[in-house]
């Protein structure tokens, strides 16, 4: 019998492609359409921001945290703060407390949309990517004025928060709830209503229970297989420590689970909802009070040059679980050990795992379904069949385009 | 600002990474959503060097990428221009004594116009665009001046 | 069925014993109008031991594998692994951090990977960063440094093996532009 003709295509997928910004490469050997071995390289983004942060003082480390990544802008600061004062014995005031449980949330809105767009340019809803994101522009006003700024918002300080919220900013706050609580009704009819998503991300990029906890998976990745993991309700801080929050999974919802990418947006856009209860607690019960347990830097800076200790501060970012490990030892005022663990560090096993069998035109929807994010990474990876020839990821991405039209002719919707 | 005369096709432009933490290339994204609608301009997103006129890098460049971005340039024609977008690629931004950090880009490919920022407004980006057009105009001006 | 944070302790040191040479249980008080608390569990132990207690805590509940770093003190190399169990229980979650010093003529350590497929990524950076060897680890490809990377370069060592004369300033002062133009300075 005759070996099938075998073609190695490498199939870049962005950075140059407008909507995945990041510098990735899954190398794939593909035999005709669908894909038989995987291979994930990661690295081309490394910038040993661990090393310089060893070397520098806790306040510039906690500014180099905040530009490890863009999206999840608010998580590593969160979760070096949270480490930071567990590892020093400093409790942040009442108010703060709640402060800062708002800033994460609005991020977690934004992030949200932001993916939500990002896979309908991948399936070829070019139109809902515009939409999608003009929608983000409200959460990013919001944003703008409580902290300064749409990204990296300088807002968290060990010991609590650098800017107060006025009422003002507090009623903006409410506006944006109503006018979000409107905008995730659409999007539910858009995405989980309509028959053309459905039949295209039903059963793709499926990961069972097992797998999931086999792989380390966090974050939506691992809530949409049906794991009940969530920072927020196993080990909270701040607010959420009064709130019980619960992890939202599709069998709470729907009644079964399947893990694959349509559970991905639902467990999404229903986290944004919770996202906006949360929100809402936070402004009705926010307690007076000073912001800051040591407003003074240098006071600040000098009693961590004098205290020793060592703590795991973690967060649930939009991705998954951000975890900083933190080591003060008492003779520098800045941190001697900080290791950083980015949602995206283990979700991308997942590929490797979701690609097997797979069809080409798929790539595009198992790449974006975890929500990437290789800055927090470094990570590459890079689709070549079996030939070793490149894929353009123009040609991938018209094969997931072409893959939607003859579904919705197939499904005789929007003729 | 002059008037444009003699680039008469509408821009395009072609964006590389390398090694940016994502912040400016979601507001180069966001400089093309309805909110500021750049591509009433004409200003498109490419997907391949060969066909762009001008190049938008961000970050700051680890030393795998410092070959590709110079393969990158070379494969523009020209007229072309270089934006640096960010504190990263202007200067070094926060990285600035990292072990695998090649420095900031102007070190590896010619640079015309820089937008400081951390990261810069979606306006300041399209500005810098429109400055990087009316370069163009005055390098095509020259090739045809010569050619003519 | 959930185990507090000192029963899962007391299952440790059944399987350990001597092993264990020092733990501390810490609580930390969370929360503003309901305060309540949660217990997590350091220990060191001697590293012949890592193996078998690994194998104790996945037989306790299928952990989640939070970290994996190391720390250059001196002549050792003191390895810290962090796991969370239980941990789809509001505030239920034990973490569970289990320190060992590796004498750095012999950095040496078996993989968890038998155990855990997800842990590759973690022991690859480590292989990378510190130098270490994992016995049994399938794939040993750089993770995040460039395939190009000088050997002998481990960038969170702290001895010789340090990369502090791989890095690059690019700030530049005015004096030292001044300077490089060739003018007077001051």
């Amino acid at each position: 019998m005759s070996k099938v003709a075998k073609t190695t295509y490498y199939v870049p997928i962005g950075p140059i492609h407008p909507a995945l910004k990041e510098p990735i490469r899954v190398e794939a050997e593909v035999e005709g359409e669908k894909i038989v071995k995987v291979d994930v390289k990661r690295g081309f983004a490394h910038r040993g921001i661990e090393y310089m942060g060893m070397k520098r003082n806790a306040i510039q480390t906690l500014y180099l945290s905040e530009r490890i990544c863009g999206i999840c802008s608010i998580s590593h600061p969160y979760a070096f703060v949270i480490g930071s004062e567990k590892a020093l014995g400093i409790e942040a005031p009442p108010r703060a407390q709640y402060i800062r449980p708002i800033i994460a949330e609005l991020e977690r809105i934004h992030s949200h949309i932001l993916w939500i767009g990002v896979i309908a340019h991948e399936i070829g809803f070019d139109s809902l990517l515009f939409w999608t994101w003009k929608g983000r522009e409200k959460v990013l006003d919001v944003l703008e004025l409580i902290t300064g700024n749409r990204i990296n918002y300088a807002m968290y300080m060990i010991g609590g928060v650098r800017r107060d919220l006025k009422e003002s900013h507090i009623k903006a706050l409410r506006d944006m709830i109503t006018y979000y609580w409107e905008f995730t009704e659409h999007m539910k009819e858009v995405f989980l209503s309509d028959p053309v998503y459905k039949a295209r991300t039903r059963g793709v990029a499926q990961v069972p229970k097992d797998m999931a906890l086999k792989l380390n998976l966090v974050g939506p990745t691992a809530r949409a297989a049906g794991l009940r993991m969530d920072i927020r309700q196993d080990i909270p801080f701040d607010a959420y420590a009064d709130m019980d929050v619960k992890a939202v999974v599709p069998q709470d919802i729907v009644g079964e689970v399947r893990g694959d990418a349509y559970d991905a947006t639902m467990v999404r856009i229903y986290e944004i909802e919770q996202s906006l209860d949360i929100i809402e607690y936070c402004i009705d019960n926010l307690p007076e009070g000073r912001i800051l347990a040591i407003p003074n830097y240098i006071a600040l800076l000098n009693k961590i040059k004098k205290t020793a200790g060592e703590a795991i501060g973690a967060h649930e970012a939009p991705r998954g679980e951000v975890v900083h490990y933190l080591k003060y030892d008492g003779t520098r005022d800045g941190p001697s050990v900080w290791k950083v663990i980015a949602p995206s560090y283990n979700n991308i096993n997942s590929w490797g795992y979701c690609l097997l069998g797979a069809e080409v035109a798929d790539i595009p929807v198992v790449v974006a379904y975890i929500d990437p994010c290789m800055c927090c990474n470094d990570r590459v990876a890079v689709v070549k069949d079996s030939t070793g020839k490149i894929l353009d990821y123009s040609i991938l991405h018209r094969k997931a385009v072409e893959k939607t039209r003859a579904l919705e002719k197939e499904l005789e919707v929007r003729k | 600002m002059g008037k444009l005369t003699s680039f008469k096709r509408s821009l395009w432009v072609f964006h590389a990474s390398g090694g940016s933490c994502n912040g400016c290339d979601i507001e180069i994204i966001a400089a093309l959503t309805p909110r500021y609608d750049a591509e009433r301009f004409g200003i498109k997103l490419v997907g391949s060097p060969r066909h762009a006129d001008v190049l938008l890098v961000t970050g700051a460049i680890p030393r795998d990428f410092a070959d590709k971005l110079r393969r990158i340039y070379e494969q523009m024609p020209d007229p072309k221009a270089v934006i640096a977008v960010g504190n990263c690629g202007t200067s070094g931004g926060v990285f600035y004594d990292s072990y695998n950090i090649v420095g900031p880009i102007d070190e590896i490919i010619p640079v015309d116009v820089y937008v400081p920022g951390c990261p810069p407004r979606p306006e300041a980006i399209v500005d810098a665009v429109v400055k990087a057009w009316l370069k163009l105009e005055k390098l095509e001006k020259q090739l045809e001046g010569k050619e003519g | 069925m959930t185990l507090t944070a000192e029963g899962i302790f007391d299952r440790l040191k059944e399987e350990l014993g001597d092993a264990i040479l020092n733990y501390e249980f810490r609580e930390y008080k969370m929360g503003v109008k309901r305060p309540r608390t949660y217990k997590e569990v350091w220990m060191e132990i001697d590293k012949n031991a890592f193996k078998k207690a690994v194998k104790t805590i996945f037989e306790i509940d299928y952990p989640h594998l939070h970290f994996i770093t190391g720390e250059d003190i001196g002549e050792v190399i003191q390895m810290i692994y962090s796991f969370g169990l239980f941990h789809e229980h509001p505030w239920g979650e034990v973490s569970i951090v289990i320190k060992f010093d590796l004498p750095k003529n012999e950095l040496v350590l078996p993989t968890i990977t038998d155990l855990m497929l997800g842990a590759e990524t973690n022991e690859r950076e480590i292989r990378e960063m510190l130098g270490i060897e994992f016995d049994g680890l399938k794939n040993k490809r750089h993770l995040f440094l460039p395939d190009d990377w000088p050997e002998g370069k481990y960038p969170w060592r702290r001895d010789e093996y340090g990369v502090d004369d791989m890095i690059k300033h690019t700030h530049k002062s005015v004096k030292n532009i001044r300077e490089e133009r060739g003018e007077q300075s001051g």
